[in-house]
């Protein structure tokens, strides 16, 4: 990353305000790296806990790049959508490890049922729950193939935990969209998880 | 994923606006619904298929939503915290924000001139009624920091900044607050005097010189990993006249006050030992003695109430302790202690020594948890001019070179030359501080390679240092995928290839996300001419971050190497809409349309890269240049390349990139083997640019130099 990227962050914000498409994907090529690698800085100081801290990751990222500036509430929607598509990335990645230490010994991939147990138990982040984030991966490939915008939405929505007036500003749809995206999308992944899953 | 036929777009846009009249509709007016707009056929399939997961999926992704950690709901940045952290304030730089108290927030911040961890407070701003008050305010934190003693926690300077808010430095230690501590229940009686004992010591040091504490409570104690208790915000946790209505007191703080405090009546350090007797109650029983639910009854119960004898709450307490708690809290200071002397001779009364707390109780109530912790980094300054504290233990030089190791990794993100050597500097530091470190020493040699890449001067020198760094991180801890990811890239740029490939491996055994490491061994593979190798390695990585920008070149570059240049160029593709392009995407663009022979198009890649840094991209468009027929400009990049080496930047492998360039290949052999010597020669000799180059009968010599 160039020296400069914390002046074209700033440019960049100013471009999403002023409505160009275009300026919050070329925002989040500029720092995207940047966010995996305070993720992976996060996870590595505390490399016996499970999960990560998405404030903390946003938060540095945020600083960072916006250093002692004080910015409003849409440039922080913005912003937090680019996290949370990191957030989907390490966490993957998180996941895939996980799965790749248990799979040495030929375990079977859990079954949507494995899932399903799992995620009611309050056991910590095991193998079935990274399964599950899988195939929510790969299924939110699929959606994206049919709609970008839902896509994006789940990302805000689940990765980031953003809510649905965030995710509006961030992705410059209404509220109403949001919510309903985010309702046919969940339905449409469940349904997807469950036939990938078997 | 096997699935029916997909719908096309425009149904799919039907099914989103369906999707919102039918779900709230009870299941016999969906279908009168549907019928009355004519969907049938797939779009009904699929929307009624969809409507069967409805409500399942809304509760699979509540319970999925528990996978992913969040500390709070939606927004979490605080607005008010981007205002300050990252800036620096006079000479400290602000890390974190550790806490917000009465007075004003406290951040972690390093200091830049002596490098070390400081606790900083900024005071709030005041307004001008008040700057007399803010005058004693501060003549009280410079006497306090002139206290010297173990149990006082120790205050670096009290200054001002530009805007007139003011900022105490202080020492950052490794420890919990005794609140924290509390918060796993009564102490064990020793223990619990034992603190006492130390924070009489500590409010006597202070008593002596005429400076009251004002806002003794646990949160304002800290006990060090070593069971030492710190006393913390001496004589500025409070205003002198404090005005409690106007500094918002929570109860918390409310509690510990004594009746003279909280009436506004004249106070003297006896208000202090009333406070002492609130904790000390509170250490043994695990209540406080006068509580409340609101600030109302707390106040009535300071004034008007003798708290329950501790030993009717369940514990047997020895008859001195009772009494010692009692006359701490008489509501009338004259019945109490006179000073933390005559305290000390009943907390301690068989010997001098405080009953000593064992190492197991020590252990089974010091959690490891670092909080305004972290000692002063400038150990050995610390210990020149305060001989008698004592000095940093084994955790806390850990928890400081952890610290100063993940600053240097902070500033490796904006990967610009400063940044680089204020990383290196970093790592430096965490070194002297912890010598078995290892991460650092890791992070050091990665630093020190990365560093060379663009000043090839005493590269040589750099990479025996950080060769040595790695060696050391991987004697201290071998199951560091860090450490070898680094080994192997000194072992790459010092052209060790078999060796170097074997370190990547290891690191990716260990660690299959350790950053970089597939990066560098595309280039490793592209070096060892096994291009499809490079491609494997290149294209892991972008699959485990496909939106990586950095992924996306070197797959591009990997593309290139197997000839494959309109796969390379497509994949570029995905980077135009970043402005400035990142130089290797530019570099490898411009390879792409060299083998084209789209001279212009290439030169126009690599332009504003040499405009913005000329050691990273004058080599190949000087190439371009040349091979263009643009032989005029084409020499002047060469001689302006040759007068940044002259002056020890930048390698002979650019000069030798030149010379290429001009199918001037005497030349360019001679500098490809002064970059051998210099270190500067890089991977990309077994690119496509090199093709020709590669034909001559001196490159086999080179090869066999280089052991490829």
């Amino acid at each position: 990353m160039e020296p400069n990227v914390s002046t074209t962050v700033t440019s960049l914000l100013d471009d999403v305000r002023r409505g160009d498409q275009t300026a919050l994907s070329r925002l989040f090529a500029l720092v995207y790296d940047k966010l995996l690698e305070t993720a992976r800085i996060q996870r590595r100081r505390q490399p016996s806990t499970e999960t990560l801290n998405t404030t903390a990751l946003v938060h540095e990222a945020f600083i960072k790049l916006f250093g002692s500036e004080s910015r409003g509430f849409n440039d922080r929607a913005h912003f937090m959508a680019v996290a949370a598509i990191a957030m989907r990335q390490v966490l993957i990645g998180h996941a895939r490890q996980k799965t790749a230490a248990k799979r040495g010994g030929g375990q079977e991939p859990a079954s949507f049922e494995d899932v399903e147990r799992a995620l009611t138990s309050e056991a910590g982040f095991v193998t079935q729950k990274a399964d599950a984030l899988l195939a929510l991966d790969r299924a939110l490939e699929q959606l994206r193939q049919r709609s970008e915008r839902q896509g994006r939405i789940v990302e805000c929505r689940f990765f980031g935990g953003m809510s649905i007036e965030e995710t509006a500003i961030a992705l410059e749809v209404s509220p109403a969209t949001v919510k309903r995206d985010w309702s046919m999308a969940q339905a449409w992944l469940h349904r997807e998880i469950q036939r990938d899953l078997g | 994923m096997t699935r029916e036929p997909s719908l096309s777009p425009k149904d799919w846009s039907r099914l989103e606006s369906l999707w919102e009249s039918v779900r709230g509709l009870p299941p016999d007016q969906r279908d009168d619904m549907l019928a009355s707009h004519a969907v049938d056929g797939a779009l009904r399939d699929e929307l009624e298929s969809l409507l069967g997961h409805a409500s399942d999926g809304e509760a699979f992704f509540d319970r999925l939503l528990t996978v992913v950690p969040r500390t709070g709901p939606g927004s979490s940045v605080r607005p008010d915290v981007d205002l300050r952290l990252g800036s620096t304030v006079a000479h400290y730089q602000i890390v974190a924000r550790l806490g917000e108290g009465g007075m004003g927030v406290v951040y972690r911040a390093i200091d830049l001139r002596l490098r070390r961890t400081v606790a900083l407070k900024l005071l709030r701003a005041h307004a001008p009624q008040n700057l007399r008050a803010k005058e004693r305010l501060l003549a009280e934190a410079r006497a306090a920091a002139a206290l010297d003693h173990a149990n006082i926690c120790t205050i670096y300077e009290v200054g001002e900044t530009g805007d007139h808010s003011t900022f105490i430095a202080m020492g950052f230690y490794a420890g919990e607050t005794l609140e924290q501590v509390m918060q796993r229940g009564p102490l064990p009686l020793p223990m619990a005097l034992g603190y006492a004992t130390q924070i009489a010591r500590g409010l006597g040091a202070a008593h002596e010189r005429g400076i009251i504490h004002r806002d003794v409570k646990p949160a304002n104690i800290i006990i060090t990993a070593d069971g030492v208790v710190k006393l913390l915000d001496f004589g500025i946790a409070r205003m002198p006249d404090g005005d409690l209505s106007r500094e918002g007191v929570t109860p918390g703080t409310l509690a510990y006050m004594s009746p003279e405090q909280v009436t506004s009546r004249p106070i003297d350090q006896r208000t202090d030992l009333w406070s002492l007797g609130v904790v000390l109650y509170e250490m043994c029983a695990g209540v406080r003695p006068f509580g409340g639910d609101n600030a109302g009854a707390i106040l009535y119960s300071i004034l008007h109430d003798s708290p329950a004898c501790i030993s009717t709450l369940g514990r047997e307490f020895p008859g001195h302790i009772e009494s010692t708690i009692e006359r701490l809290l008489a509501k009338d200071p004259a019945k109490r202690y006179r000073d933390a002397e005559r305290l000390l001779v009943d907390l301690v009364p068989t010997s001098d020594a405080p009953a000593p707390v064992t190492k197991r109780q020590r252990r089974r109530w010091a959690r490891r948890a670092p909080w305004y912790g972290g000692v002063a980094l400038a150990l050995g300054t610390l210990i020149l001019f305060r001989p008698e504290v004592s000095p940093p233990t084994v955790s806390d030089r850990r928890i400081a070179a952890e610290d100063l190791t993940t600053q240097g990794k902070r500033d490796v993100l904006f990967r610009s030359e400063d940044g680089r050597r204020q990383s290196l500097e970093f790592f430096r530091q965490a070194i002297a501080v912890d010598s078995t470190y290892a991460p650092a020493r890791a992070s050091l040699a990665h630093m020190l390679v990365m560093t060379g890449e663009d000043a090839g001067t005493s590269r040589r020198e750099q990479l025996m240092e950080a060769g040595k760094a790695a060696r050391a991180a991987i004697g201290l801890d071998s199951s560091l995928a860090d450490a070898h990811a680094s080994l192997g890239h000194v072992l790459l740029a010092d052209y060790q290839l078999a060796q170097a490939e074997e370190q990547f491996k290891r690191a990716i055994d260990l660690d299959p996300n350790e950053p970089y490491v597939r990066e560098f061994l595309v280039w490793l593979y592209i070096f060892m001419d096994r291009p499809r190798e490079a491609l494997e390695q290149a294209k892991r990585a972008a699959e485990d971050n496909p939106q990586s920008p950095t992924a996306i070149a070197e797959v591009a570059r990997a593309l290139l190497v197997n000839g494959r240049c309109d796969e390379a160029l497509e994949h570029l593709g995905r980077l135009t809409y970043l402005q400035p392009p990142p130089a290797r995407a530019a570099a490898i663009a411009a390879q792409c349309y060299a083998r084209r022979q789209r001279w212009q198009s290439a030169i126009d890649e690599l332009r504003p890269v040499a405009e913005r840094n000329p050691l990273q991209g004058d080599p190949w468009l000087g190439f371009m240049l040349a091979r263009a027929g643009q032989t005029e400009e084409a020499r002047q990049v060469r001689d302006r390349l040759l007068d940044l080496w002259r002056r020890g930047d930048g390698g002979a492998y650019g000069l030798a990139v030149v010379y290429a360039g001009f199918r001037d290949y005497d030349k360019a052999f001679e500098w490809l083997d002064k970059s051998i010597d210099d270190r500067s020669l890089r991977y990309n000799i077994m690119e496509p640019a090199f093709e020709e180059l590669r034909r001559d009968p001196r490159f086999d010599r080179l090869r066999s130099k280089l052991g490829i």
